[in-house]
């Protein structure tokens, strides 16, 4: 006690700060950025030094449309998560009161629901002879039941319910921030509703628009669990490929190369945002 | 409230039957499952067509399912737990270190949210294979800390930045150290978001269902994999729904738990004691202030700079023992740096602080028994206004019987005796001030701080507040110094005023000095309203343009400034009979209560002049012709340093 009490105030504060901080660096350092150098080594592993082989057999012709399809797959998921939650954001910003409190209960809980629970709720709806084709049947709107399910069309629905409500709270934030004065300012000014929408209100959600946009196609790369079930072998990303790697085909140094590549796919979309938007503002920005 | 007022009411409604129907959409997934978890027949009819309970009987009857759900809990639960221990308080270092350091830490941090879950899963996998550790409950409780930690530091970081940094300052200045502000103020704050970032961790590992694959091992079967192994791979039983519904009840009853504590937190009724610390022993400074009176202060060529920036260049400044001191300026002056400088929330780069002749430059804001009134106030939130007055004898170790005497005192000084169990926030804004001003000076502190106290307030309570102020002044005798750039509040309070401009002091002196001798063109042109010439002295004669020159007092030589006030100046109606120092005419008439304010152009400027509102010369018109005249010794002459 007497000592601490001689040091400087400026030095006690450091101190705090330091062993606040030490416990969380240590597990970090040794649970996550050892592991991911370990993938690194590994994946450069080979019997006689180093050697980039594993890498030159992800540009196999099969690798490259597997690339292909995940890309395409985050960035479709990704815009129409934008398109539907959008309206939903825009309208948690504009209310107030219980009616925003029952929105928000109703979207943490879809935010919150098990994966795992929900991908199967989703088999029980769309497969053949399920809720939703035996409604449209019993209603005599389709004579034969459609395909809904085991294929892309399912991932699709799959992905995009369980990535919505992460769009919805990273926009809400940044729409919420819009001083209402300026569409006002804007419609006294002349400009129409569509108009003040496109070009006030709309620039300046943007960076909202970005952020979301971002954590959801990082979260869409690397999805696993939905497509594996919906998606009946016709949706196989890289997040599968990587699983077969390590359990069946049991190539420790494909699976590594194959890690590393998808990794950076998602450090390189987080670098863009970073230098857009900052990467801060994940953190509810900076005091 | 916010864009409503721009919208139809019509296309509010369109978007709110479309935000519905998605929620809705959102939540069918559960919908259906809870209803066939009690369906009483093995197809998957819905709605069912009979009810029982008989797969939530079958799923505790079957051993694998129990205890998948058993390791699953347990997992979750103490990787919320260790992530919560850890996070939490590496958020609250992360908002302390300098904004770069911060900025590489949270890229860190923030990195396993990020990372895709399987390439997490199998970097782990290859770790914890060389270390031997696959297959214990503890690999997976780690790799799902790692995981979940950033869940908890974002909850955290995002309630951390929206608290005043003025809390922790008031925690400081009321005499509790590093430790006990942590542990008093910042944890209790706090609390809600560590709870609702825990809540969320567990939910998440608790569905979590990759990185378990690869590393429970055969032998840890959570409570994901058996699911993902049910539906993967079993294809479908009724079994999983009831699981899947039990899912659903955890995660609501967490979110429900978590939004119901957060709201009941703050209404928590006054009676935990006046507690801790009985280790510090009695502090300095708890004699009434009458015994041991005001402390002289003393600036000494004090030197303060934010990068190139000097906001406070080289002051020095003595403040007597027991005086109130007002320390006047435009914004961005320094003189809140001043202050923060001799509370010591910041440190100053060169020269020095003196109370009572002692040097406290290497003293701790909490050991300096000075009182800060905030800005901000900067009232607990979390504590009712008897623990907030309470709060820095609390911290002193008093016995409790000796803190309500003291508590009880103080809010009959400020007259708040009513109020005492009331939260803060159910307190208007005069009676927060109030609150303030008692717990800054409940430990009579030798010195007490004032902030822009009354910025907030409106303009009948601020003269109410002046009075209180004033009156509890005499009545405890400390040294008061007092910030703000209201002139009329300056006037009204204190002894001395200070003027400070661009981090510099421009001159000490009582109202009167000030403005009837102001030091330079600055004190002249800021304290009050003035006419400021500018010109050449020659003689008796000063040369301001071709077409002014002015009569001076005295002889002068070389670049000056004259000030002249409004009110010294005579206004005659042209007539060819009379003379004045110059003719001008009248181009607006303000009323402004006991005064007149008139402008007046003369000789290509214009001046004000002020006259009592009852005065022949306030009845001139804009356009009418006027002379202007006054008395020599009226002109106050500078050195002009521009």
């Amino acid at each position: 006690m007497r000592l601490w009490a001689r040091l400087a105030w400026p030095r006690q504060q450091m101190l705090v700060t330091a062993t606040l901080m030490t416990p969380a660096l240590l597990v970090m350092l040794l649970l996550f950025l050892l592991p991911m150098g370990r993938l690194l080594l590994l994946s450069i592993q080979g019997e006689s030094g180093p050697t980039l082989a594993h890498y030159a057999e992800l540009l196999r012709p099969v690798y490259g449309r597997l690339l292909g399809f995940t890309f395409q797959l985050a960035l479709v998921v990704t815009l129409l998560c934008l398109l539907l939650g959008y309206p939903i954001a825009y309208l948690l910003a504009a209310t107030t009161g219980s009616a925003r409190r029952w929105m928000m209960v109703a979207l943490l809980l879809a935010l919150w629901l098990s994966i795992l629970a929900r991908t199967y709720a989703w088999i029980i709806l769309l497969q053949r002879n399920g809720v939703i084709n035996g409604l449209l049947q019993a209603a005599g709107i389709i004579g034969q039941p459609l395909e809904l399910v085991y294929n892309r069309f399912g991932v699709y629905v799959g992905m995009v319910h369980i990535l919505l409500p992460f769009m919805v709270i990273t926009l809400v934030p940044t729409l919420r921030a819009i001083d209402p004065a300026l569409p006002r300012a804007a419609r006294s000014l002349g400009a129409s509703a569509p108009v003040t929408f496109l070009r006030v209100y709309l620039p300046l959600s943007a960076p909202g628009v970005l952020a979301g946009s971002t954590l959801v196609f990082t979260m869409a790369l690397g999805f696993f669990v939905t497509p594996a079930v919906l998606g009946g072998g016709h949706a196989t990303t890289i997040a599968m490929v990587i699983q077969d790697q390590v359990q069946n085909l049991i190539d420790f140094p494909l699976a590594s190369a194959t890690s590393i590549v998808l990794l950076a796919a998602s450090i390189a979309t987080l670098s863009v945002y970073d230098r857009l938007v900052g990467i801060d503002r994940i953190f509810g920005g900076t005091r | 409230m916010t864009a409503l007022t721009l919208e139809s009411p019509t296309r509010l409604r369109g978007l709110k039957v479309y935000s519905w129907t998605l929620l809705t959409i959102m939540l069918l997934p559960a919908a259906i499952l809870i209803p066939l978890s009690f369906s009483a027949d093995a197809a998957f009819v819905f709605p069912p067509r009979a009810y029982s309970l008989r797969w939530y009987e079958r799923l505790w009857d079957q051993s694998r399912w129990r205890d998948a759900a058993l390791l699953s809990l347990q997992v979750a639960a103490l990787a919320a737990l260790v992530a919560t221990l850890l996070g939490s308080p590496a958020a609250i270092g992360l908002a302390r270190l300098p904004p770069r350091l911060a900025r590489s830490f949270r890229q860190v941090f923030i990195a396993p949210l990020i990372v895709p879950l399987m390439v997490l899963g199998v970097a782990l996998y290859f770790q914890f294979a060389a270390l031997r550790l696959l297959g214990s409950v503890w690999s997976l409780v780690l790799a799902h800390t790692v995981l979940v930690m950033p869940f908890v530091m974002i909850t955290v970081s995002a309630r951390l930045v929206s608290l005043d940094p003025a809390l922790e300052r008031a925690a400081h200045a009321s005499g509790a150290g590093p430790w006990k502000t942590l542990a008093r103020v910042v944890l209790p704050l706090l609390a809600p978001a560590m709870a609702a970032g825990a809540a969320f961790a567990f939910i998440f590992s608790f569905d979590e269902v990759v990185i378990a694959q690869f590393l429970a091992g055969p032998r840890l079967e959570t409570l994901p994999r058996r699911l993902w192994e049910g539906i993967a791979i079993g294809g479908l039983e009724n079994t999983i729904t009831a699981v899947t519904s039990l899912q659903i009840a955890i995660a609501l009853i967490g979110i429900l738990m978590v939004e119901g504590w957060t709201r009941r937190r703050w209404n928590q009724p006054a009676g935990f004691a006046a507690d801790v610390s009985t280790r510090l022993g009695p502090s300095l400074g708890l004699l009434p202030a009458a015994e041991r009176g005001g402390a002289a202060i003393e600036f000494e060529a004090v030197i303060k700079r934010f990068g190139d920036h000097a906001a406070v260049d080289c002051v020095s400044l003595r403040v007597e023992p027991g005086e109130f001191l007002t320390v006047l300026g435009p914004s961005g002056s320094g003189k809140t740096t001043l202050l923060m400088l001799l509370a010591g929330f910041t440190g100053h780069d060169s020269g020095r602080i003196l109370v009572e002749g002692r040097d406290i430059g290497p003293v701790a804001p909490h050991r300096r028994d000075i009182g800060v009134v905030f800005q901000s106030y900067a009232l607990f939130p979390h504590l009712d206004v008897r623990r907030n007055v309470a709060f820095p004898l609390s911290v002193r170790g008093l016995p409790r019987a000796e803190i309500d005497r003291r508590v009880d005192e103080m809010l009959h000084l400020v007259r708040l005796e009513a109020f005492s169990t009331r939260r803060i926030t159910q307190l208007s804004g005069g009676q927060q001030q109030r609150v303030a001003l008692a717990r800054a000076i409940v430990f009579r502190p030798r010195v007490l701080l004032m902030d822009e106290p009354l910025a907030a307030l409106d303009r009948n309570l601020r003269l109410d507040m002046q009075i209180e102020i004033k009156r509890l002044h005499r009545a405890l005798g400390q040294t008061v110094i007092y910030v703000t750039h209201d002139q009329e509040e300056a006037l009204n309070l204190s002894d001395r005023i200070a003027i400070m401009h661009s981090g510099q002091m421009q001159q000490v002196g009582s109202p009167k000095e000030l403005y009837l001798k102001p030091a330079n063109t600055f004190v002249a042109g800021f304290f009050g309203a003035t006419n400021l010439f500018r010109g050449i002295a020659a003689g008796a004669c000063l040369v301001c343009s071709p077409e002014l020159a002015l009569r001076l007092p005295e002889v002068r030589h070389g670049r000056i400034a004259a000030s002249l006030r409004p009110e010294s100046i005579e206004l005659l109606a042209a007539d060819a009979s009379r003379r004045g120092e110059l003719a001008g005419t009248v181009v607006e008439v303000t009323f402004q209560g006991s005064v007149m304010r008139l402008l007046v152009a003369a000789a290509g400027r214009s001046l004000v002049v002020t006259k009592p509102s009852t005065s022949p010369a306030a009845a001139f018109r804009p356009g009418d012709a006027v002379l202007l005249d006054w008395d020599l010794s009226a002109l106050h002459l500078m050195e002009d340093e521009a």
